[in-house]
């Protein structure tokens, strides 16, 4: 037994107790395998490329920033357009000053809105407003009536 | 020592960096390629395997560089990586056996894999060769590359007090064999 424990101190000594003992590989395989293994490494960009810099909280918002200026820009241009074309933009006629002082003044609307007015505008105003027999007429006639009588009258005149 | 280990700090550094990790890789491939193929020779005893297994275990590093810290050392880092490749190589061989496929006999492979020397180193691979694998690891760790405890530790994720009560009881296993055999 005694021999069999410097068994291992026997194989130290004859060089065996080193990591290739009792092993050979072929000639000039380490150099061959180091170029093989270093030729076949994959490109790996996760590892061979600089990561880029982190973002900034203003680059993160901005695309949401300028979409919301777009839609913001949009609104208000449809807000302008409808402004500009709204019926309310106009002012009404009673406000008018101008058309106010014409309408508060006999002479113009006699001479430039009466004077417009047919015979026949004017009875069938007459007409409409019930007017009575006061006014000139023995009986409520129809314009068709009147313009009979004057067709008539004018005949006779001539 | 100081200068090695100054040496392995900028080898790291280098690695972190991504302009210079694969000039520093291809350094990392030719300082540690022979003692990871010895380690791997020494478990699977095929050269043509351990030659594969180198190659994995190379790859597998490179794939993952980015994940070494530097917390631990990166020769433990490859050793551990040459293992695992190493010992899931055997566990597929014995599938592959115990399956029936045409798979090469480990005994086999003990015996006639580019193996030289004299009687005492084929009796002393032989009796390394009936170790449990985990004493095997330990045994082949201290013995033929004479590394510390503590970094056999740092590998296998073992206590040194465990470490060395293993490699006792392979030494005891060894001297066995050997006077049985004798």
């Amino acid at each position: 037994m005694a021999k069999q424990k410097e068994i291992l101190e026997e194989a130290r000594l004859q060089g065996f107790a080193q990591p290739s003992a009792g092993m050979s590989v072929p000639e000039g395989y380490f150099d061959a395998v180091n170029d093989r293994i270093i030729a076949s490494l994959p490109y790996r960009p996760e590892a061979e490329e600089r990561p880029l810099p982190p973002r900034t909280i203003w680059q993160k918002v901005r695309p949401y920033v300028y979409m919301a200026a777009m839609f913001a820009g949009i609104w208000l241009m449809l807000q302008m357009f409808a402004m500009m074309g709204s019926p309310k933009a106009l002012t009404p006629m009673g406000d008018n000053p101008i058309l106010a002082e014409a309408f508060s003044n006999d002479d113009f609307v006699f001479d430039y809105l009466y004077d417009d007015l047919s015979t026949y505008d004017i009875y069938n105003e007459l007409y409409v407003d019930d007017s009575s027999a006061d006014d000139g007429f023995d009986d409520i006639v129809s314009p068709h009536d009147i313009f009979s009588t004057q067709s008539f009258c004018s005949d006779t005149t001539i | 020592m100081a200068d090695a280990e100054t040496e392995n700090v900028e080898l790291v550094n280098r690695l972190r960096d991504p302009e210079t990790v694969r000039d520093a890789f291809s350094e990392v491939v030719r300082r540690y390629s022979q003692q990871l193929y010895w380690q791997i020779r020494r478990l699977v005893l095929s050269h043509e395997d351990a030659d594969d297994i180198l190659q994995n275990t190379f790859l597998k590093a490179w794939q993952n560089i980015e994940n070494f810290r530097g917390e631990a050392r990166l020769s433990t880092w490859l050793h551990k990586i040459a293992i695992n490749e190493s010992l899931s190589h055997l566990e597929k061989l014995k599938k592959q056996e115990l399956t029936g496929l045409d798979a090469p006999e480990l005994s086999a492979a003990a015996s006639t894999a580019g193996v030289d020397g004299n009687e005492l180193m084929a009796k002393l691979r032989q009796a390394v060769q009936t170790l449990p694998q985990k004493q095997q690891l330990v045994f082949n760790m201290k013995y033929f590359d004479d590394m510390k405890y503590e970094d056999i530790s740092e590998i296998l994720g073992t206590s040194v007090g465990a470490l060395k009560a293993s490699y006792h009881l392979a030494v005891k296993k060894i001297e066995q064999y050997f006077e049985d055999t004798d």
